[in-house]
Parts: structure tokens; C-alpha cells; sequence
């Protein structure tokens, strides 16, 4: 059986794009199964073994309450904040990559 | 810890502290334009809203005692309104505003922006975000990520082919 590190689920699990919507839907808050299946045009079923395996990459984290499973991103983000201030670098790099792009056309448009 | 600068990056994110986020970048620009890109609501849409996100400025009264709202809304129709105070502005200088969003009632941040020209023309942007706590700046890193995760696509599919390969 292959073993595998954190790192390579962690890797695994965000090469799907499915599963990066997810995350992206949760960053707005929390979801059931069904919240996050329906706009994904998937079965329930489907869902759940995507949310399954962010799971247990630690980006997710699930309740369940009553007969509804409730999604919300994981505990992962409190021991690796350098991949948080990773991802958010490069968030505001694209943003003032722009800002100069638009000064230029600025610019030029004088 | 997040004071490396990696390659192909130009802006360096560092925490000074557990409740502060600290972004530094040299904008290849003058400082008035660069101002003008912060202050007048026509350029920012250009520039502050993710890329595939549209984005419309509701309200952007730069100055003391002023407030703005801007509003991000997604292909299926999701709006993400975010607006704040004005605290102070000192021209082509300083900006500083409160900084809240509407999915978290009743949580803000300041968020201190300072321009400094440099002598090669171009111009230092250094923007300090202070949060009520830790918690509170880590879920702001973690909607980077977020957002970051959709951004770069292509650098991560990359990152894992490289990683599948090794």
C-alpha cells in the first residue's frame, strides 16, 4: 500500500478542481453536502468522497448536525500559516500587477 | 517564517506581530499615478477586484469622516460587499480606513496604506492590516488562500506535476 505524506495529500487534494471550488465556497462560510453538490451539478454521493478527501488533507473540517453533514474549511490553516501568507502573496502580486498595468494604459491614453 | 521572498514574487507579505498582516511593493510607477489608481473609483475597479469577478463601487469618499462600499459579484450571482470609514488621508502620502465585509458581521480591520516615492522614480506601497486577533488575521491569510487557490490555476497544477514527477 503507498504511503502518503501530508504534503502529497495536501497536493492530491487541490489538484481537482471541484475540490478548489469547494474550498472557495468555503471561504465564504460554511455549507452542507447538498449546498456544495447542487451548484457543482454532482450527486450527493459524489460530493461527500471530494469533501472526504479534503478532509483528510486537514483543509476541511465537517459537523455533522441532525441528519445534515455541515462543511467548513479545516483546522490546517493554524499550523501552516506560511502556506496562507504563501497564497495571499500571491494574491496581491496579481492585484498590483494590474494596479501598474492599469497605470500604464493610463498613461498612455494622455 | 514569511519574510522569504520568493522568486518571480515582488511583493513580500510579512506578521510583524499575531494580530498584523504587513504587504510591501515597489509599483514600477510615480507616486501621484499610483495614488490616482488608489483614490478614484474608475481605475480601482480595474485593479482591486479578483479577475473573475466583476466589481462595482457603490460609495468612495476618500477623505476624513468619509466611508466606502465596493461590491465583487461572481458569474452565478453572488455579491461580496465590502465597505468602511475613512480614518485619514494625507495626499499621495497615507491612507488609512477601517475594512469589513459583509459575510462577518461585526468584525473590521484598519488597514494603514503609506506611498513613498522612491528615487528611481517609482514608488514604495507599504500596507499594514491590524485585526481585533489572531483568529481574525488568520481567517483574512486563509481567504487569500482562498483566492489565491483560484488565482494560480496553472502555477499549482504545475507545482504538482513537478511534485508527481519528483
Amino acid at each position: 500500500m503507498v504511503q502518503y505524506s501530508p504534503v502529497d495529500r495536501t497536493f492530491a487534494a487541490l489538484a481537482d478542481p471541484t475540490r478548489r471550488t469547494v474550498l472557495e465556497r468555503l471561504g465564504r462560510g460554511s455549507a452542507t453536502i447538498s449546498e456544495l453538490a447542487v451548484p457543482a451539478g454532482m450527486s450527493l454521493t459524489g460530493m461527500k468522497k471530494h469533501v472526504q478527501i479534503l478532509e483528510e488533507a486537514g483543509l476541511v473540517r465537517t459537523e455533522k448536525h441532525g441528519r445534515t453533514r455541515h462543511c467548513y474549511l479545516g483546522p490546517r490553516r493554524l499550523e501552516d500559516v506560511s502556506d496562507w501568507v504563501d497564497a495571499y502573496r500571491h494574491t496581491w502580486d496579481d492585484r498590483f500587477d494590474r494596479l501598474e498595468e492599469v497605470i500604464k494604459r493610463e498613461k498612455g491614453s494622455r | 517564517m514569511s519574510n522569504d521572498v520568493r522568486e518571480g514574487s515582488k511583493t513580500a507579505i510579512t506578521t510583524p506581530s499575531d494580530t498584523e498582516i504587513r504587504i510591501e511593493r515597489t509599483i514600477d510607477a510615480p507616486r501621484d499615478l499610483v495614488w490616482e489608481a488608489y483614490t478614484d473609483p474608475e481605475l480601482l475597479t480595474q485593479w482591486l477586484g479578483p479577475r473573475d469577478l466583476s466589481m462595482t463601487v457603490e460609495e468612495y469618499d476618500i477623505r476624513p469622516g468619509g466611508s466606502y462600499r465596493f461590491t465583487h459579484r461572481d458569474a452565478e450571482g453572488n455579491e461580496f460587499v465590502f465597505f468602511g470609514d475613512i480614518l485619514e488621508v494625507e495626499e499621495q502620502n497615507r491612507l488609512a480606513r477601517t475594512f469589513a465585509w459583509e459575510g462577518m458581521p461585526g468584525k473590521q480591520s484598519i488597514e494603514r496604506a503609506e506611498f513613498e516615492e522612491l528615487e528611481d522614480g517609482r514608488t514604495k506601497i507599504v500596507v499594514i492590516s491590524s485585526f481585533d486577533s489572531k483568529e481574525d488575521r488568520d481567517g483574512m491569510l486563509q481567504s487569500g488562500m482562498e483566492r489565491g487557490v483560484n488565482d494560480s490555476y496553472e502555477r499549482l497544477d504545475e507545482l504538482v506535476a513537478q511534485h508527481q514527477a519528483g
